[in-house]
């Protein structure tokens, strides 16, 4: 059943009392909140993803809440609780929903590592994954967003989850929070795209979250290759430019791109040279999200 | 010049741990993760052969340098040894060479 098959009474119960078991990707979640808007938002931006049936085992246990306090009545916050454990101060109750998302980030960085995790965006298209590494600022989520919203099939904003035994790129398709300029961006790029409220005053900045498309809601099952590795670069006014770079090159910013390659040792190591050898690697240096878009469409098709 | 018995150094090098080495090769230059370390180092072939041939067993510079030229028309001068025991060092503060006394 998809969350979406839920009535909205249904879900709040199960947030409120043992759980929602939430399907996103590879990973279930239990999720716990008593949090209205929270669970208006989950429900909009989760809604094309599977809900498990308890008893189901979560790889991790989330709960959104209230503190208690002074706090409950005079300027509300929201605590964000992984295993019990709080890693973050708690945001001003209306920020419940990025809370959430990048409370759960955090918890698949600090523990996915049967996975080779890249700091990346993933899409694919005709059966090959396009791996966009890339620290903030660089672009990265706007050019997936925009990727998306021509066709190709979104696996990540923020991880590349590689598998240490094949090697294939594992979907992990949730909301893309696209964040200040790029929220317009997206709007004029996208004006069919659902995009979600504005998050003002987070600490980075004005966030709003993009819709996963339901195709790639409904594919997050089916891994698969990777094919390009392209480390974008926006720079307003930049004229466009894919420059191949060499293994090593790669190799170094690969390495250096991923959250655990130090934590697996040989596997990270092998995961890397692996996906190097798979892949044609490029910078990509871009202004216009149109020609960018061209120019690694022309990419896949080649 | 060509290197003088004399000249050879009694302090030989040995690699820390062959099985710890694992290699990958891109052209000319090579990828290496040292698992005992955790290390990974991006190091030109010529850093790779020398290693290399220290993984057969532990040998001196001069050693070291004689057998890097055979093959080669060239002679072995004394600038070529100075500058493999330089690499040595090198390969040694990177904690992939250790010294050993023959």
């Amino acid at each position: 059943m998809m969350l979406a098959g839920l009535t909205g009474d249904e879900c709040r119960q199960r947030l409120a009392n043992r759980g929602l078991l939430l399907k996103t990707g590879p990973f279930t979640v239990r999720v716990r909140s008593d949090i209205e808007g929270f669970t208006r938002l989950l429900r909009q931006f989760y809604g094309q993803f599977p809900v498990m049936e308890t008893p189901a085992v979560a790889d991790f246990h989330v709960r959104v809440l209230r503190p208690g306090g002074i706090r409950r009545w005079w300027r509300p916050q929201v605590q964000f609780l992984l295993d019990g454990q709080s890693p973050f101060q708690p945001f001003q109750l209306s920020h419940a929903f990025p809370l959430f998302e990048w409370g759960l980030n955090w918890g698949i960085a600090m523990q996915a590592h049967q996975y080779l995790m890249l700091h990346s965006a993933a899409v694919e298209r005709a059966g090959k994954v396009l791996i966009l590494p890339a620290w903030p600022g660089c672009g990265k989520s706007t050019l997936c967003a925009a990727l998306v919203s021509r066709g190709w099939r979104l696996f990540s904003d923020e991880f590349g989850l590689v598998r240490i035994d094949d090697g294939q790129l594992v979907p992990l398709p949730r909301p893309t929070p696209l964040k200040n300029k790029s929220i317009d961006v997206i709007r004029d790029f996208a004006p069919d795209a659902t995009i979600g409220p504005a998050f003002h005053g987070t600490r980075k900045g004005t966030v709003a979250h993009l819709q996963t498309p339901d195709a790639s809601a409904a594919q997050a099952h089916i891994p698969a290759l990777p094919g390009w590795l392209v480390f974008p670069r926006y720079r307003a006014g930049a004229t466009l430019q894919l420059k191949p770079i060499d293994k090593p090159q790669a190799f170094l910013k690969l390495a250096n791109n991923s959250f655990n390659y130090r934590l697996l040792g040989l596997q990270g190591f092998q995961a890397v040279t692996r996906l190097v050898r798979q892949c044609d690697r490029y910078i990509l240096s871009y202004s216009d999200l149109d020609e960018a878009i061209d120019t690694l469409n022309q990419l896949a098709d080649a | 010049m060509e290197v003088s018995q004399q000249a050879q150094s009694t302090t030989g090098w040995k690699i820390l741990e062959e099985d710890a080495l694992h290699w990958e090769k891109w052209g000319e230059q090579y990828a290496l993760y040292d698992a005992l370390s955790g290390e990974t180092h991006l190091l030109p072939e010529f850093s790779a052969r020398v290693l290399q041939q220290l993984s057969v067993h532990p040998r001196t510079a001069d050693v070291l340098a004689r057998a890097l030229c055979e093959g080669s028309d060239e002679t072995c001068e004394q600038a070529f040894v100075e500058h493999v025991s330089q690499l040595l060092v090198q390969l040694q503060a990177a904690g992939l060479t250790e010294k050993v006394q023959s």
